[in-house]
């Protein structure tokens, strides 16, 4: 009886187990290689039945009201194609449902930079490369796109003659020095009325699209603008961490391999320094006081300055919660040699599970989002992205009238300088040729969020503990220290270096073990 | 007489061994139906919680990234086996060491918070026993009471409320600045705050039926030799109701160690606030590292286990046994 009963047990056991493993990812072809698809599904149009995709996104309410209106703009003008929309409000949710569900993912769906690398190297990701013709691709910005290439050889992203690509991009998510105008015209003016003409501030200067503040003025100007603030009120209230340090022409690895790191160079210290002086200037909100965020006291009309997340996808949300005009100038650029004004770019992209049964379907759909003149109209005007085309650059920047959900009561809809997200997805940083051959500088560019780079981004959390002092020995970088000193930033990076490499060393092992 | 052996003879006995079978037989049936019967909450036992506790077991010993993966992990177990490594970098990774040294940090930091709610929950207890004193103390016990029967979430996000560093009703009203949900250290005392006044409802209703259970008989003795309000509290009261106070320390060591509500809504994830078992949903939900997080609930599990063991022998000393 005991031996039947142990019996019963095991069995039970044997076949839960088995259930369970089912119930993981289906079993597929090997991950070290270019991932196997079906021919057929590339073909599913051809019958003439109408078939049925799902497209999978995440985002605020306002964001799902916009992908209702384009998902149904896309089923009335396809006759054989019934798309679905399935919308996570939470985008942690949204990035924990995507992880747990393997092979199994949804026909289309949004992506982000952040884990785009582990997909596309895991061989989830339909390769799009012989279905996306070249004359698509020629009105669209190369900064915009190369980072959905992955080449499974070297297992890096960017364009190579092997690499397939496995998304299309979102939005190009430029960010950009954002202001109250209003406020700020204001503040300058009542500065200037008491200050001698040597102390003036200039606003011009501080409103310049073409020419980006430097990291000394920005404190400058700071300082100055302190002296006529409100009570809870900020110059800025947020910065964002990768543009400073990208505009003083560092970065946090010595290449796009992400296996090096490079933190411990001067060009990265002095960009820190920046951050660190900003604290104590007071020019930034001392750590801890804003616990609503930087972007509430920005959107609430208490800061002058903000610049973090603030992209082309902040406006439909701006336009209904801001009551003042806001504008946009490129982020500040720092004193190192070769610095230019360089925002982060990338977003997210739209890509096709490789299991998906409609792929020609579902590259239609991802087309049509993506490099449909009409539907990138009807983003734009919504407050959604700046255009991923190039022929609606022009339009995009110029529009005066007809922006749907815009703010009522403006005769603009903020931000009026939007060009400078444009300039930031355009840039190259260098030389360029304008449309009649003449050759200029170009001083504001883009380049992607490092995590973009790696596998995830467990590295570079860790770095910004432990400059907000939370972890290591060295205590916050932005504030004072108990005896009224401040960290040493060049000592404190240069000790945390061994530990990043570390830490970037077994990121880049995990992704070329598989 | 005769009746009876005829009896005997036109009813015939029925065989012991056709007897037995009969027996048997129904016996048998029996156990199937109760076996049946019980096999609901066994299968419930072995699926939700065996296996996957045998699954975990299995997580903690391989490298499995399930972001990148895309075949079953049953398969895959040769490939990414590392034996213990996952417990070894669990305290000298350069990343994962060191979130999780900081969550251990933490768990025992807010461990602060039994000790702290058991004895307010005691004082309100004893407070509200004396129905000749509070008036309507039974709409007091059920008003104390509501915290524990109230939704985690819902709790920590009015606390979030009452904390917040600029609009939270603490600075408001008492002028101070402190930042509560940002600094590293004034976050803990918020949860410390937070977790003791969340105990208090639990250990006054336990407390107070203990105190209530207590004989009056032992207290007049007491009274007749002479005793204090403070010593029989201390000579009589709490002895007998030890036993319920090590009830409250065991539970409330276990129920603390597993905090992940604080630190996720309350917190928002702070990392002065991250405990282990936030540790664990973030390396292994989040961030996809299964191994990492599997091996992190096995540390917490055995930690338990030898924490609730020590309260044990500990317990020989203080705590009362007819």
């Amino acid at each position: 009886m005991k031996k039947r009963n142990l019996f019963t047990v095991a069995l039970t056991c044997v076949i839960g187990m088995t259930a369970l493993a089912a119930c993981g990812p289906s079993s597929g072809g090997s991950v070290t290689k270019p991932p196997e698809t079906d021919p057929d599904s590339w073909n599913s149009l051809e019958s003439g039945k109408t078939v049925q995709i799902t497209l999978a996104g995440r985002d605020v309410d306002t964001e799902r009201a916009n992908y209702l209106q384009f998902v149904n703009d896309f089923n009335a003008t396809h006759d054989n194609i019934v798309v679905t929309l399935e919308w996570w409000t939470d985008g942690t949710a949204y990035n924990i449902a995507l992880d747990g569900m393997g092979k199994n993912l949804p026909d289309v769906f949004m992506l982000n930079n952040i884990m785009f690398t582990s997909f596309a190297a895991s061989g989830k990701l339909a390769n799009i490369r012989p279905y996306v013709d070249e004359s698509i691709l020629d009105d669209m910005y190369v900064n915009g796109y190369e980072v959905y290439y992955f080449d499974h050889e070297t297992k890096t992203c960017g364009i190579t003659e092997d690499a397939g690509m496995y998304g299309l991009p979102k939005d190009q998510g430029p960010v950009a020095l954002a202001y109250n105008e209003d406020k700020l015209r204001d503040y300058v003016a009542r500065y200037n009325s008491t200050a001698s003409d040597a102390d003036k501030i200039d606003i011009d200067r501080v409103m310049s699209v073409s020419e980006p503040m430097t990291f000394d003025y920005f404190l400058e100007i700071g300082k100055k603008l302190k002296t006529v603030l409100g009570q809870d009120e900020y110059v800025c209230s947020g910065y964002d961490m990768q543009s400073v340090i990208y505009s003083n022409n560092a970065n946090y690895f010595t290449d796009d391999t992400a296996r090096n790191q490079a933190i411990d160079t001067e060009n990265f210290a002095q960009a820190i320094e920046f951050v660190q002086n900003m604290y104590k200037e007071g020019i930034l909100p001392a750590a801890g006081t804003v616990s609503s965020g930087g972007e509430t006291v920005f959107s609430s009309g208490r800061s002058l300055f903000y610049f973090s997340a603030t992209g082309p996808w902040k406006t439909k949300d701006y336009w209904q919660t801001c009551d003042f005009t806001w504008n946009i100038a490129p982020v500040p650029v720092g004193m190192a040699e070769g610095a230019v004004s360089t925002a982060y770019i990338g977003g997210m992209c739209y890509a096709i599970s490789n299991n998906c049964p409609y792929k020609d379907a579902a590259l239609e759909l991802v087309k049509y989002l993506s490099t449909d003149i009409t539907s990138q109209r009807t983003q734009y005007k919504r407050g959604q992205c700046i255009p991923n085309l190039i022929s609606l650059a022009q339009e995009y920047a110029t529009d005066q009238y007809d922006f749907i959900a815009m703010q009522t009561g403006k005769d603009d809809p903020c931000p009026t300088n939007r060009s400078v997200w444009i300039d930031v997805v355009d840039g190259v940083g260098g030389t360029k040729t304008d449309a009649n051959g003449n050759e200029y500088t170009d001083k504001v560019t883009g380049r992607y969020r490092a995590e973009s780079f790696t596998l995830d981004a467990t590295w570079l959390n860790s770095l910004n503990q432990f400059m907000g002092g939370t972890t290591g020995s060295f205590g916050s970088f932005w504030e004072p220290k108990a005896d009224g000193t401040w960290v040493n930033v060049r000592e404190a990076l240069a000790a945390y270096a061994p530990e990043l490499q570390v830490a970037l060393e077994e990121n880049y092992d995990r992704l070329h073990r598989m | 007489m005769t009746e009876s052996i005829r009896t005997e003879e036109t009813i015939a006995p029925v065989p012991v061994k056709n007897k037995d079978k009969k027996r048997s037989t129904l016996k048998r049936r029996e156990n199937w139906t109760a076996l049946a019967f019980i096999s609901i909450k066994y299968v419930g036992l072995i699926i939700f919680t065996l296996i996957p506790v045998l699954f975990a077991l299995l997580y903690s010993f391989t490298d499995y990234y399930a972001r990148m993966e895309t075949e079953p992990f049953i398969t895959r177990i040769d490939d990414l086996w590392c034996g213990f490594d996952n417990y070894v970098q669990l305290f000298t990774h350069i990343t994962y060491g060191t979130a999780f040294k900081n969550a251990v940090v933490n768990n025992l930091i807010f461990l602060c918070s039994v000790p702290i709610g058991i004895l307010l929950g005691l004082i309100v207890a004893i407070i509200l026993s004396h129905d000749d004193i509070i008036r309507g103390s039974r709409i007091f016990r059920m008003l104390i009471y509501v915290p524990v029967v109230s939704s985690a979430v819902a709790m920590s996000i009015i606390w979030r409320y009452i904390f917040d560093n600029e609009y939270g009703i603490i600075n408001q009203l008492t002028g101070w600045d402190i930042p509560w949900l940002t600094d590293n250290g004034w976050i803990k005392v918020a949860i410390i705050i937070k977790s003791s006044w969340g105990s208090i409802g639990r250990t006054m209703i336990l407390c107070l039926a203990a105190l209530t259970s207590v004989g009056r008989d032992y207290y007049e003795a007491a009274e007749l030799d002479g005793a204090g309000e403070v010593t029989k509290f201390l000579k009589i009261a709490v002895p007998l109701i030890s036993p319920t106070l090590f009830y409250l320390f065991c539970t409330g060591f276990i129920g603390n160690l597993q905090a992940y509500t604080d630190a996720q809504v309350f917190a928002n994830g702070h990392v002065g606030a991250q405990t282990i078992v936030y540790y664990v949903w973030n390396y292994g939900i989040n961030r996809s590292l299964y191994g990492v997080a599997a091996s992190a609930s096995f540390v917490l599990a055995i930690a338990i286990m030898l924490i609730t063991l020590l309260q044990f022998k500990i317990s020989d000393k203080w705590v009362y046994s007819e």
